[in-house]
């Protein structure tokens, strides 16, 4: 597969089957998602001591767990004796994980704690090695409450991977006056017939939202006149004061910040809004209630972390494929800390605006790609906007290549780290 | 917010009022809870009377969504009615979780147009729905001149291909109006609440 890859993979275009092929999606489960640093968790989905939280790796299942100390692991959701999955609940709380099958069990680190009737185990040598039959360990590093797992016992350190993404996650989580961000809150769980990638090449797709979001933004227009949420896409957003940026490894921006001088004023009406501000100004006064609303709104960024999760306006979407054309995104709510409940409440409406507004619009085009990208004649996709334009510059600030907002520079830059990772030698190992 | 005058009359529907929006607050919140809570409870079957008029009501209602006359079903709630559809089952609290749904008048007016527009891909072709009511059940709730009932719910949906259905209970409060009996708050709880669901922008 490996020769094959190269050559579908072009500085201008890629070729449809790494869209169709049920045998790349494979591969794309165990090496690329197994292989990078890929988003499992956030830590506020564990806040006690013994909570866990189910997830995928990939398709690998796995338990995310705090234990009694307060640490965060990474399991395989695999029974060492037969292969059972030994939690079978969405999320609790549990010291320890007993197997329904034979009744194994394991402490929520890892370790096998109880085989039933063991003696049955034993050997001239003597009993059953607990040792070596632990539950997989999955290597784990969290930056600032985002748990992220690799099985490549090569990677880099969390940090050194995420680069100058680390220093936009900042900005993103530091809208918290305490720097607290809570994933707590339900999710919009939406499902779509077709590749997982669509959904990534969409996060950073500044070309889009002026034709795929059209209806959201005639209604916005027509219900409440000019200005009113995201309508300055409705221009010629090259000449508008959106960018993307490439920030390595995979790790893609798309910065909306420069057309949002204020949110609240402009954020889209949305139920609770006018009495809670009202509660809000009779309360803190004018200047610190409009800087309490400030991040109830979106945040104006698309930060793309490879391969699965989207941090986009207030939700986190991690993207869940289910089958080479079959994928889940799920947008988790969030919270922040230092901000009255108030900004809570309204947070939660506006967290259910683009879900039912944008997104929808957006996953009818990905299933429509997904079918067109089914023709065998008809064989690239082409991510070559702007590659020759020369407007793109190498940020002083950041060290990153930026373009103007509708350069697929983005898309350019997930297919190298996806190529990378796809034709390297990764040693992936639980431990 | 820059929402003028000349946007409010643009609404397209005389019968819609200007584009603000005052009743979601706590106290909202905790009448929303009261009810859900209520609507779990043992209910009884409609009298004659009732049947007239709450039961007729909630099936006119299904038949207009059906039939894809949104406006009309608009004209069925009351000012500050509200539609949710919790993310949780059974329904977690509403001022802490995103919904499905969770709109109020303000917001139902949007969606309507949002479809009117004719450029939602989400709604090219429009989804066409049969909507499925159990025997409506009234549950005890004062003061007794709000109607408080739940039936069992499901909805079956064909946009392009595959049919699929959503099932659950819904709710509502009814509340007399010079009008007549108007929705003032309508709840579906679905079974998959918190699960995986393709393209939810037709009516529940
Ligand atoms: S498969 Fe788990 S105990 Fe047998
Ligand atoms: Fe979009």
């Amino acid at each position: 597969m490996r020769q094959d890859l190269t050559t579908l993979v072009r500085p201008d275009r890629v070729h449809r089957s790494l869209y169709t092929d049920p045998a790349i999606f494979a591969a794309e489960m165990t090496t690329l998602f197994g292989g990078s640093w890929t988003f499992l968790a956030h830590g506020s989905e564990v806040p006690g001591p013994h909570d866990y939280v189910r997830k995928r790796l990939g398709q690998r299942p796995v338990i995310v767990t705090r234990d009694g100390d307060g640490a965060i692991h990474a399991l395989v959701n695999r029974c060492t004796h037969r292969g059972a999955t030994v939690c079978r609940l969405d999320a609790g709380t549990a010291t320890r994980f007993t197997c329904p099958y034979h009744g194994w069990t394991f402490s929520n680190t890892g370790a096998l704690t109880g085989v039933p009737w063991g003696a049955g185990y034993r050997t001239p040598a003597g009993a059953i090695d607990r040792a070596e039959l632990g539950l997989g360990r999955i290597r784990v590093e969290t930056y600032r409450g985002f748990v992220f797992g690799t099985l490549d016992v090569d990677a880099p350190p969390l940090l050194e991977h995420l680069g100058y993404a680390a220093t936009v996650l900042d900005d993103w989580i530091d809208r918290s006056p305490t720097g607290e961000v809570r994933v707590q809150h339900g999710a919009h769980r939406m499902e779509f017939a077709g590749n997982w990638k669509l959904a990534y090449d969409n996060s950073a797709d500044g070309y889009h939202p002026g034709f795929s979001h059209r209806s959201l933004l005639t209604m916005r227009q027509e219900q409440y006149g000019a200005g009113v949420d995201m309508q300055y896409v409705l221009a010629d957003v090259d000449a508008g004061a959106q960018t993307v940026a490439d920030l390595g490894r995979g790790n893609t921006f798309l910065d909306q910040r420069g057309e949002i001088p204020r949110f609240w004023p402009q954020a889209a009406p949305s139920p609770g809004r006018e009495a809670y501000e009202a509660v809000l100004r009779a309360r803190l006064g004018d200047a610190l209630a409009e800087e309490a609303l400030e991040p109830a709104v979106g945040s104006g960024m698309n930060i793309n972390l490879f391969p699965n999760l989207l941090i986009i306006g207030n939700q986190l979407q991690v993207i869940e494929p289910l089958a080479v054309n079959r994928t889940r995104l799920t947008w988790y709510a969030t919270s922040i800390g230092g901000v009255p409940d108030e900004v809570t409440a309204i947070r939660m409406r506006l967290q259910e605006d683009f879900p039912s507004f944008g997104e929808p619009d957006d996953l009818v085009n990905f299933e429509e790609c997904q079918d067109g990208l089914s023709v065998p004649e008809m064989e690239w996709v082409m991510t070559h906007r702007h590659l020759q334009s020369g407007r793109s510059w190498i940020d002083e600030r950041t060290g990153c290549e930026t373009g103007p907002v509708s350069d697929e520079l983005p898309i350019r830059a997930f297919w190298r780290r996806w190529s990378e990772l796809m034709t390297a030698d990764l040693k992936l190992a639980v431990t | 917010m820059a929402i003028t005058q000349a946007a409010r009359q643009r609404t397209g529907d005389p019968r819609i009022p200007a584009p603000e929006s005052h009743y979601v607050d706590d106290d909202f919140y905790a009448g929303l809870r009261a009810h859900t809570a209520a609507l779990q409870e043992r209910g009884r079957p409609l009298t004659e009377a009732e049947r007239a008029t709450a039961g007729e009501l909630v099936a006119h209602e299904a038949w207009l969504l059906d039939q894809g006359r949104f406006e009309d079903w608009f004209g069925l709630l009351t000012d500050d009615c509200f539609v949710w559809a919790p993310t949780s089952y059974p329904p977690g609290d509403p001022q802490r979780e995103v919904a499905l749904v969770a709109d109020d008048r303000r917001r139902l007016r949007d969606r309507i147009a949002w479809i009117r527009t004719a450029l939602a891909s989400a709604q090219i072709p429009e989804s066409r729905t049969a909507h499925l009511l159990g025997e409506p059940l009234r549950v005890p709730w004062t003061p007794d001149d709000d109607v408080v009932l739940r039936a069992s719910y499901l909805v079956t949906e064909v946009r392009t291909e595959g049919l699929r259905q959503l099932a659950g209970w819904c709710g509502w409060v009814l509340r007399g109006t010079p009008d007549g009996l108007r929705i003032h708050r309508k709840i579906v709880s679905l079974v998959d609440a918190d699960r995986g669901h393709r393209n939810l922008t037709f009516f529940l």
